[in-house]
């Protein structure tokens, strides 16, 4: 018997064995057929000029004398980013260098850079390593200070040595020396905000809110009229408090709850704030009077979809795609469905705004490699580079419109074209390889909900002021990790005690004002004075 | 068999305990199987409870389109397959020394083998050493540097330290080799030892995602769990907004994942479970 | 300990050696095992008493001693994630342990084979659901407008509760989603064992006229004591291995009191700052915990029944 089944095992695995290697050898899965490779352009690359391309800011094409390959590390949903994709193809044309883009899901991006960084091969261009990492790594001479070869990247120099100087200060060592390529102008400027069922206030004959007191109205009548909804829900859990802080003059995107006054130039704690109370206030009455959802800090995403769908719920703050999410997904039983984006709440009315210059971390690897890699990425920087990753090849894949955004005949049975559906057809839309995506692309075409949510808020510019990005030592780094994580969770235990539980008051408020003072709260609203008095130094 | 016939009040509660453990862990999967074959707009609306309602094979059709998916599929057995093998083999051969009382050295290397349950050092060091031997990109980085789990050693160590010694020393004094007891007598009557213990590591590699996502960058040598996250993320809020794919995936996509990645084990399971039936141990007297 | 001379004793050593040969032939492919991948990679455990950068890599990093515990043991909130972290284990180990025992007993003595069989597969179901999954799914049923339960004690004329806000609630419910998620799992290795109980013992006991209790009693439970200590002392010494997934996913700010455990405080910090070093530190010292419980254990299991794990 045992004999038999170790027997039987072997054979099994030895047939497995076989079939995999027989699989392998012969039919590899078929290469994307969708992408077809462009018929023309026999051309030799060197009689290529800037005219031909466009505007390439002064990098001569191509920018290699010899072939080349680039290994490119980044994240990506899409299977396999091969030689047969639009962009590897063009841009070896152009460019002369072969781009290999190693592609790995977002999901265990992080674990797999981890590991291909120890291995020590590292790839030529990568993303993802947290800033302090990477600066060491810089220092270390592990990758390129890009700085360094200004003198042969004309794109970079333009923008961000002249045009935008802060960024070496945000995003550079104390040096000045700066290890990431930042990304230009990426960001719409509203992306996030208070979204509403219009159908069912017009339906009740209730007007969109214009502010604090008007949008609480609202919910009381909605209420009313459905006792058993809780006309506000949320699916953002402890992040609600941060959202909803723009509109309370208390907001930051990355160091919440820290923020910058611009009033007297200082940093500040936000949960430590008068208005932060006042929020926390607000926030309190809605919930007493069964306004807000109750399990606003546990609701799971499907939980916050079945509600917001399902008329149990017309409020809420999200992502401004979720607008057209949700109408898609039940438009067949809803015709009338009709999610808006409405304006902000709190005494201020602001929402966030989002950075001009991001910083995904970029790198180069400081190996024989680096000059070419260098080059590439300063060609992905001018505008001929940036219109081929996010537009694409005019006459090959897409064609100008007659509202000036690029149409893809290709794709036009699919209901929707995003950049998801470019990056997974053409390796278009890669994440830190559009260094200065094009304005006329897809992703900036605004639906007629989107540009309606752009005219509210831009009309006035309802923005909170954006806050300095700081530059922090590494000791200054440990610091703030280890107060941070600590003085958060406290934040957010007493927001949800205070709100949840009816004993809380002035007492508590009080009290904990003191407690978390005592946590460390100074210190960390310290280091972040010093590091901007550094900062405001350095001009 | 007492009561075989006869219903008795220890039987009846018996059973309905047992329904109810049953029915607890049944239903969640049963929801799960259900909404994956509804239209996303009843799911959405949280309209399916028991029964699919607009009853389709769409979300189905639509991960099976994935080409890469018959491929992950063959590869997840195959990882598998020989995986369980080795774990089996490299498990029951051990076990059999440290279950010799007077084995030389078995309290040091007891000893040795307890601490490295404690002792993790993280995935980089061990990739490294994945890494040095060359194993990287190949089906031995996933089944070698977990040939044995320490628990399950320590388990079917213990098994055979209960079973009679008798028969061994009898199978001795007629002059059988070690390796000829082990092979012939000592492994078939630890069937249901290894029955289970083969379950819980064919279940490691079916259900593992993670080590092969770390060890291999060939995407056609991705087993199934790496294939279909893949094309899903479950809970991943991107909150620069460039594309809320989860938001794309319907529940009934994501749940038809989770049925098609379970078939297979379902399949196969009655076929272990026969080991864990009684009477297999018949003549293994305890001395 | 006799006081023979080195000579005499290696002597010994050697015969004993040469006695075991095949045993120890039978043994190198484990010994090569261990050595290779859970002993060769344990260098990395100095990075623990460095500042590991994953460039420098693990040779090349600063030497910082004791930095990092010194941080750790000084956190303001260390005792509250020791006790948080020790409770959640404890509870789950002690809860949770009777529970796959009685599973496997209580399968032992249906007589139906069809409804033995399906109820035990049907069991072992939740061991493919992710822990993503299973998070969600207790949301869901916990929410304290729609959840099933709270619908039910609505039905029963009870207030409805919203349970995961509760910090006295949270550990039952951690505890007994770990026990429905895994007492089918770990059953089968008792169903393994009583397999492995001769059927000539319940045979006669019934022939003497002994009740189905009297034969769990005195022939199941006994049968089943070897497996038992193992498996006891085994889950005593990964007590302290709290996971962080699930909690991160359980637990909200009206529970981050109880439910903070030294795994989603590492994980909160590492999102702040690349924290390899302090986060192997933490490994270490719940190792050491772990190690010191699992000989406690053991010396309470030979106390008992008489075996240990070695």
């Amino acid at each position: 018997m045992p004999k038999k089944r170790i027997r039987m095992s072997v054979i099994l695995s030895v047939l497995m064995l076989m079939l995999s290697a027989c699989g392998g050898g012969g039919g590899k899965a078929p290469a994307e057929d969708q992408a077809k490779a462009p018929a023309s352009n026999n051309e030799p690359p060197a009689a290529a000029s800037a005219a031909q391309y466009g505007d390439t800011g002064g990098l001569k094409l191509p920018l290699v004398d010899e072939p080349t390959t680039i290994k490119f590390m980044l994240p990506s949903n899409s299977s396999k980013i091969g030689d047969d994709k639009l962009i590897v193809q063009e841009l070896l044309k152009r460019t002369g260098i072969k781009v290999e883009f190693q592609t790995y899901s977002p999901q265990t991006y992080q674990d797999k850079l981890k590991v291909v960084v120890a291995s020590g091969k590292l790839p030529d261009i990568f993303i993802g390593l947290k800033p302090a990492e990477l600066k060491k790594i810089g220092q270390q001479k592990g990758v390129v200070a890009i700085n360094e070869y200004a003198d042969m990247l004309p794109n970079f120099s333009k923008l961000y040595l002249q045009e935008n100087d802060w960024v070496i200060k945000s995003y550079g060592d104390q040096n000045g020396n700066i290890y990431t390529w930042p990304i230009y102008d990426l960001n719409r400027e509203v992306n996030h905000g208070f979204l509403y069922r219009k159908d069912i206030f017009d339906k009740n004959g209730i007007k969109e809110w214009t502010n604090t007191e008007e949008f609480y109205q609202a919910l009381k009548k909605l209420k009313e009229i459905y006792p058993d909804s809780y006309p506000y829900a949320s699916k953002g859990l402890a992040h609600i408090f941060g959202d909803w802080s723009f509109g309370w003059g208390l907001g930051n995107n990355d160091n919440y709850p820290a923020y910058y006054d611009e009033k007297d130039g200082t940093w500040k704690y936000a949960s430590v704030q008068p208005e932060h109370k006042d929020m926390l206030d607000f926030m309190k009455k809605l919930y007493n009077e069964g306004l807000m959802d109750p399990e606003f800090l546990t609701d799971t995403q499907d939980s916050w979809t079945t509600k917001m769908t399902t008329d149990k719920s017309f409020v809420t703050w999200d992502w401004i795609g979720r607008l057209d999410l949700f109408y898609n997904q039940v438009k067949e039983k809803n015709p009338d469905y009709n999610l808006r984006y409405a304006n902000p709440i709190g005494p201020t009315g602001h929402v966030r705004t989002l950075p001009k210059v991001s910083d995904f971390s970029v790198a180069v690897a400081n190996n024989k490699n680096k000059e070419a890699a260098l080059k590439l990425l300063d060609y992905l920087t001018s505008p001929s580079g940036g219109e081929l990753m996010t537009v694409g090849v005019e006459g090959v894949n897409f064609n100008w419109g007659e509202d000036g955004r690029p149409v893809y005949p290709e794709l036009k049975d699919l209901p929707l074209v995003d950049i998801g559906v470019l990056e997974d057809r053409y390796g278009m839309w890669l994440e830190g390889a559009y260094l200065r995506p094009d304005k006329r692309s897809v992703y900036y075409k605004f639906s007629e909900k989107e540009q309606e949510a752009q005219d509210k808020i831009m009309k006035e510019d309802k923005r909170e002021p954006f806050d300095p990005i700081l530059n922090f030592t590494d000791d200054e780094i440990s610091t703030l990790a280890e107060l941070q994580t600590s003085l958060q969770k406290a934040s957010e235990e007493f927001n949800a005690k205070y709100i949840l539980d009816k004993s809380y008051g002035d007492a508590q408020w009080e009290e904990f004002k003191k407690s978390i003072s005592k946590q460390g709260m100074d210190e960390l609203i310290k280091i972040y004075n010093d590091a901007q008095k550094r900062y405001d130094a350095a001009k | 068999m007492v009561g075989a016939r006869r219903l008795s009040v220890f039987g009846v509660v018996n059973a309905l305990i047992l329904a109810c453990v049953a029915i607890a862990t049944l239903y969640p999967v049963w929801y799960i199987a259900v909404t994956s074959l509804s239209d996303t707009a009843s799911v959405v609306q949280g309209k399916v409870l028991l029964f699919p309602k607009g009853f389709n094979f769409d979300a189905y059709a639509e991960v099976l389109k994935n080409k890469l998916i018959p491929r992950a599929y063959l590869n997840s057995v195959y990882y598998t397959s020989l995986g369980t093998f080795i774990n089996l083999l490299f498990t029951a051969v051990a076990a059999y020394p440290l279950s010799q009382r007077t084995f030389f050295g078995r309290r040091f290397f007891m000893l040795a083998i307890v601490l490295t349950m404690f002792l993790n050092p993280g995935i980089i060091p061990t990739y490294l050493v994945v890494q040095k031997l060359g194993l990287t990109d190949s089906v031995w980085s996933l089944v070698l540097p977990n040939a044995i789990w320490t628990m399950e050693l320590i388990i079917l160590k213990s098994f055979y330290e209960n079973m009679s010694s008798q028969i061994r020393e009898a199978a001795l004094i007629d002059g059988a080799s070690e390796t000829r007891i082990l092979f012939s007598i000592v492994i078939p009557l630890s069937k249901p030892a290894l029955a289970s213990i083969g379950l819980f590591y064919f279940m490691g590699h079916w259900n593992s995602f993670f080590l092969p996502l770390i060890y291999l960058n060939d995407k056609d040598m991705y087993p199934l769990q790496v294939v279909l996250r893949d094309m899903l993320i479950f809970n991943t809020e991107n909150d620069a907004g460039l594309v809320d794919r989860a938001a794309l995936a319907p529940q009934a996509l994501k749940n038809a994942t989770i049925v098609l990645s379970m078939i297979p084990v379902l399949l196969i399971y009655p076929f272990a479970q026969k080991y864990f039936a009684k009477g297999v141990m018949l003549g293994a007297e305890k001395g | 300990m006799t006081n023979k001379p080195l000579k005499a004793r290696s002597k010994e050593m050697l015969k004993h050696i040469r006695r075991d040969r095949e045993l120890l032939l039978l043994f190198i492919p484990c010994i090569l095992f261990y050595v290779i991948f859970r002993y060769g990679p344990l260098y990395g455990l100095i990075i623990a008493f460095k500042d590991y950068s994953v460039f420098t890599g693990v040779l090349g990093s600063d030497w910082v001693g004791l930095k990092h515990f010194i941080k750790f043991f000084g956190n303001q909130d260390f005792w509250m994630l020791f006790r948080n972290t020790l409770l959640l284990g404890f509870y789950t180990l002690v809860f949770g342990f009777p529970f796959p025992i009685l599973l496997a007993v209580l399968l032992n003595e249906v007589r139906v084979q069809w409804f033995k069989k399906s109820v035990q597969t049907l069991s072992y179901l939740p061991a493919f659901l992710s822990v993503v999954i299973i998070s969600s799914m207790i949301i869901d049923f916990l929410s304290p407008t729609n959840g099933l339960l709270n619908q039910l004690l609505a039905a029963l004329g009870f207030e409805k509760k919203y349970f995961l806000a509760d910090s006295g609630w949270f550990r039952p419910i951690y505890v007994i989603s770990e026990i429905w998620g895994t007492v089918g799992y770990e059953s089968i290795i008792y169903l393994a064992a009583i397999a492995g109980i001769s059927p000539t013992l319940y045979e006669a006991a019934r022939v003497d006229g002994a009740t189905r209790f009297h034969m769990i009693r005195h022939i199941t439970i006994p049968g089943l004591m070897p497996t038992m200590l193992i498996m006891f002392i085994l889950k005593t010494g990964s007590m302290i291995r709290v996971g962080y997934e699930k909690v991160l996913l359980l637990y909200n700010p009206m529970t981050y009191n109880v439910a903070d455990v030294f795994s989603t405080y590492v994980y909160r910090k590492g999102l702040l700052e690349s924290n390899y070093s302090y986060a192997a530190a933490v490994g270490m010292f719940e190792a050491l915990v772990a190690m010191v419980m699992l000989l406690g254990a053991n010396a309470v299991s030979r106390k008992i029944g008489g075996k240990g794990l070695w």
